[in-house]
């Protein structure tokens, strides 16, 4: 293949990616009005193979949208709503003794929830961390381990959590070693004054609008395998590895900002996500390479839940993401 | 519309071509910045004078003459700065803008997201993949339009050039008041405190100085006390000259002020360099006057000195106090436990200081009613406490000699309840006084009622109100309603309805 059809096929892999990303945008936006930002992070994020966060108040529609995009997207789809009392064989699986044809009985393997494509783990800090640990396995291995079985998760896989931030009593925030799984962190707002009618209208007419599947298990792998093929030029990484290592206390780029009020920086692995996420954008916004807007876009998603501020930032009101904003205000992407 | 790909070497070269003028611009920007950046030339541009104004310094002190003409001085200070600005354009020049940089800023300005930058990147790739080719290929069809567009040339503020010209300022005070402190010159230290003015109207000439610097060793006049008062001093001759080594607290008792200079070069090197020459403190020196003269003469003097340093220490700060400077400790230094070692290793009590703590014993009474402000009572005049003693007087009825009728043993007293079991303990029978007149008092008074007139009011029709009735709560209803309610109500009555 020589190099014009190289670049031929490049710009049609780009072309579907942009078209099957907007079909599942455009299906999912038949039911969920509004809260665009927060569809274009999950999709990035299904599309990078990552995990998602949601976080927002009750009533804003984020278990109604990860259930969307499992309609929309041909893919095996579980919810687990999680409760304090919830023990890990109940989302991984578990022997069971089952009656045999000759009359016998024996130990037969039952899957949980977790073993699935898209998985909605709904208020995930209920659960106890015992319970949240078991998902550990499946993010980050894709695979589930019980007693001596093993059982490899079905690709693509992704994990989208979605967690209340008001009603804390009871709950068990998720260790840094769990957040740092999930590829990105969204934060759900309330919708627009102008979304609020037509938010009324579909939901209580009776008559919900039906979600087609326009994509499939396949091609959202292969699309996965387009965004990976994106190149990233020196200038955008080194913007991305300045921006990770300038949210770190102490460090070269860190602002004063993030000195005084951050206990705990991202890891290496937030670098390896803004990449990730960065590819996809630039797919997006129809680009070939990643570029310093696309890091730049995706660094609040993508950082929010790595950066962890002080006891002395909780009192005077700086949260991550103000910490996040000084640092893409500080550091400048590189020019020699 | 489709665009005929060309190979990643055309589209390189393109790029060159397009950040060939951006980079010219950013070099000749970075010279001019290295130029005319003021920050970096004030330290090269004070480096001379401020090395001068030492040099010559110590060239007064060891009374060498190191005067250079003016003209040797101006290329002496400019050569720093124009070897700065020489390096730093050197530098500049050296450095060169690389076409990525170039193109990004050319991305920046034309926001095109950094298609120009990566397309040059990936232009240098030995074995471009396809989405290089097609970023290459994005970008090249970009090219054309950028082509010829030049980032705006970004506005900026006035560069800051404060520094330097405060550096180029206090450069030239440096260099002048180096000239000023040559030895020709041979001004004294008085005159420097007093200002370059002065100095120039204190000049003498050469053989004046040579035997003022006979007289003046600096090694001599170190020790001195204030020079104004040797110069009062030389003005009157009729007045007692003080002795050499007469400090200036004697001075200043005498009634003449050293003034706020009082604290002068002197003074100062007298208050803190004892210890540094390991001589004996100026504080011994001071009170060889002091010995010189009878204890009962200083008896005598003490009031009226005592009133002459009030009135003086309320003009001045108490920082600048004379006998603070002159005696390198004040009154109380020498008494505190954080004294200094010094004063503290050269502590000589002399019969001055003998007399000054008795005077203090003495004067303590009315230095104690004053320093406190008459707050409280006089301690010598005080009465001894209130005998309080409640100890049982076996009912003698004696009253004692302390009762000053705060309670204690007293006359007679009945005894009652539990009291009364305790021998002594007396209590009031009771207590004379008024009834309580209490707090209303009721008084009937015989008046005969008188009538009063008052506005007779017709009964008659007033017709329709005229005036708002203000807010009500339900809306009055209209004449014809009411009629047809009265007319209700009285069928109802005429039918024998319920009422």
């Amino acid at each position: 293949m020589n190099a014009n059809e190289q670049a031929e096929v490049a710009e049609r892999d780009a072309q579907r990616f942009r078209d099957v990303h907007e079909k599942i945008k455009r299906e999912v936006q038949r039911f969920i009005v509004g809260q665009e930002p927060v569809l274009d992070a999950a999709l990035t994020a299904l599309f990078a193979g990552g995990h998602v966060m949601l976080e927002g108040v009750p009533g804003l529609g984020k278990t109604m949208l990860v259930k969307s995009i499992g309609q929309a997207v041909d893919v095996p789809f579980s919810r687990i709503q999680f409760t304090p009392d919830m023990m890990p064989a109940d989302i991984q699986g578990t022997n069971v003794l089952v009656e045999t044809e000759g009359g016998g009985h024996e130990l037969q393997f039952q899957e949980g929830p977790l073993v699935s494509s898209l998985v909605l783990a709904d208020e995930i800090n209920r659960a106890t961390p015992r319970t949240q640990s078991a998902l550990l396995e499946a993010m980050q291995e894709r695979q589930i381990s019980v007693g001596r079985k093993t059982i490899k998760l079905q690709e693509p896989y992704c994990v989208m959590a979605t967690q209340n931030p008001v009603e804390q009593e009871g709950t068990y925030p998720l260790p840094e070693a769990q957040l740092d799984r999930f590829l990105m962190k969204i934060v759900v707002g309330y919708p627009k004054i102008e979304e609020y009618e037509a938010i009324v209208d579909r939901t209580t007419a009776g008559q919900e609008p039906e979600i087609s599947k326009v994509s499939s298990s396949a091609e959202i792998l292969e699309l996965r395998a387009v965004a990976l093929a994106v190149p990233v030029p020196q200038r955008a990484k080194r913007y991305a590895i300045s921006l990770v290592v300038g949210a770190q206390p102490g460090s070269e780029f860190a602002p004063a900002l993030v000195n005084e009020f951050v206990a705990l920086g991202p890891s290496p692995r937030a670098a390896q996500s803004l990449m990730l996420c960065s590819k996809v954008r630039a797919l997006t916004e129809g680009r070939f390479a990643v570029s310093t807007d696309d890091v730049k876009a995706v660094a609040h998603d993508v950082l929010r839940h790595r950066v962890l501020v002080n006891f002395h930032a909780q009192a005077d009101g700086v949260n991550a993401d103000r910490v996040i904003a000084e640092v893409l205000s500080h550091v400048q992407p590189p020019v020699e | 519309m489709t665009v005929e790909r060309r190979s990643s070497h055309r589209v390189r070269a393109d790029l060159q071509e397009l950040a060939a003028p951006v980079t010219a611009e950013l070099e000749a920007r970075r010279v001019r910045a290295a130029t005319a950046a003021p920050n970096g030339l004030a330290a090269p541009l004070l480096a001379f004078p401020a090395i001068y104004f030492l040099l010559t310094c110590a060239c007064w002190l060891f009374d060498v003459d190191s005067r250079l003409p003016w003209f040797a001085l101006l290329p002496l200070t400019l050569i720093l700065p124009l070897i700065r600005i020489f390096l730093r354009r050197a530098s500049a020049r050296a450095q060169r803008v690389r076409d990525v940089d170039a193109l990004a800023l050319l991305d920046a300005e034309l926001q095109l997201a950094d298609r120009l930058s990566a397309a040059h990147e990936f232009s240098g790739e030995e074995a471009p993949d396809g989405f290089m080719l097609a970023a290459m290929h994005d970008a090249d069809q970009r090219v054309r339009a950028a082509r010829g567009r030049l980032p705006a040339d970004q506005a900026r503020g006035p560069q800051r050039a404060s520094p330097l010209w405060f550096a180029a300022a206090a450069a030239s005070l440096l260099l002048y008041m180096a000239a000023q402190f040559t030895p020709a010159v041979g001004l004294s230290a008085d005159v420097v405190d007093a200002g370059p003015v002065h100095a120039a109207v204190d000049v003498a000439p050469r053989d004046d100085r040579d035997d003022r610097d006979e007289v003046t060793r600096p090694e001599q006049r170190r020790p001195q006390p204030d020079p104004r008062v040797r110069r009062r001093a030389q003005q009157d001759p009729g007045e007692s000259a003080p002795s050499e080594d007469e400090s200036p607290t004697d001075a200043r008792r005498r009634g003449r002020n050293p003034m706020g200079s009082g604290r002068s070069a002197e003074a100062r090197t007298a208050a803190g360099g004892g210890s540094e020459r390991g001589q004996p403190s100026n504080q011994a020196q001071s009170t060889k006057g002091g010995k010189a003269r009878k204890p009962k003469e200083k008896k005598q003097d003490k009031p009226r000195e005592d009133g002459d340093e009030r009135a003086e220490e309320a003009k001045k700060p108490p920082q600048e106090s004379g006998s603070t400077q002159g005696r390198g400790s004040g009154k109380g230094s020498s008494k505190s436990p954080t004294a200094s070692p010094w004063s503290a290793k050269d502590e000589v009590v002399t019969d001055e200081e003998e007399d000054l703590e008795e005077d203090e014993e003495v004067d303590d009474e009315s230095d104690e009613s004053k320093a406190r402000g008459g707050v409280q009572p006089n301690l010598r005049q005080r009465k001894p406490p209130v005998n309080r003693d409640l100890q049982i007087s076996m009912g003698n009825g004696q009253p004692s000699d302390d009762a000053n009728g705060r309670g204690g043993p007293g006359g007679p007293k009945k005894q009652r309840g539990v009291a009364q079991l305790v021998l002594g303990v007396t209590f009031p029978d009771h207590v004379s006084a008024k009834p309580n007149p209490g707090i209303s008092k009721i008084t009937q008074e015989r008046i005969e009622p008188q009538a009063q007139q008052g506005d007779l009011i017709s009964g008659e029709d007033r017709g329709e109100r005229a005036a708002s009735m203000g807010h009500m709560t339900r809306s009055p209803l209209s004449p014809w309603m009411q009629e047809l309610v009265r007319s209700f109500y009285l069928s109802l009555r005429e039918e024998g309805g319920p009422q």
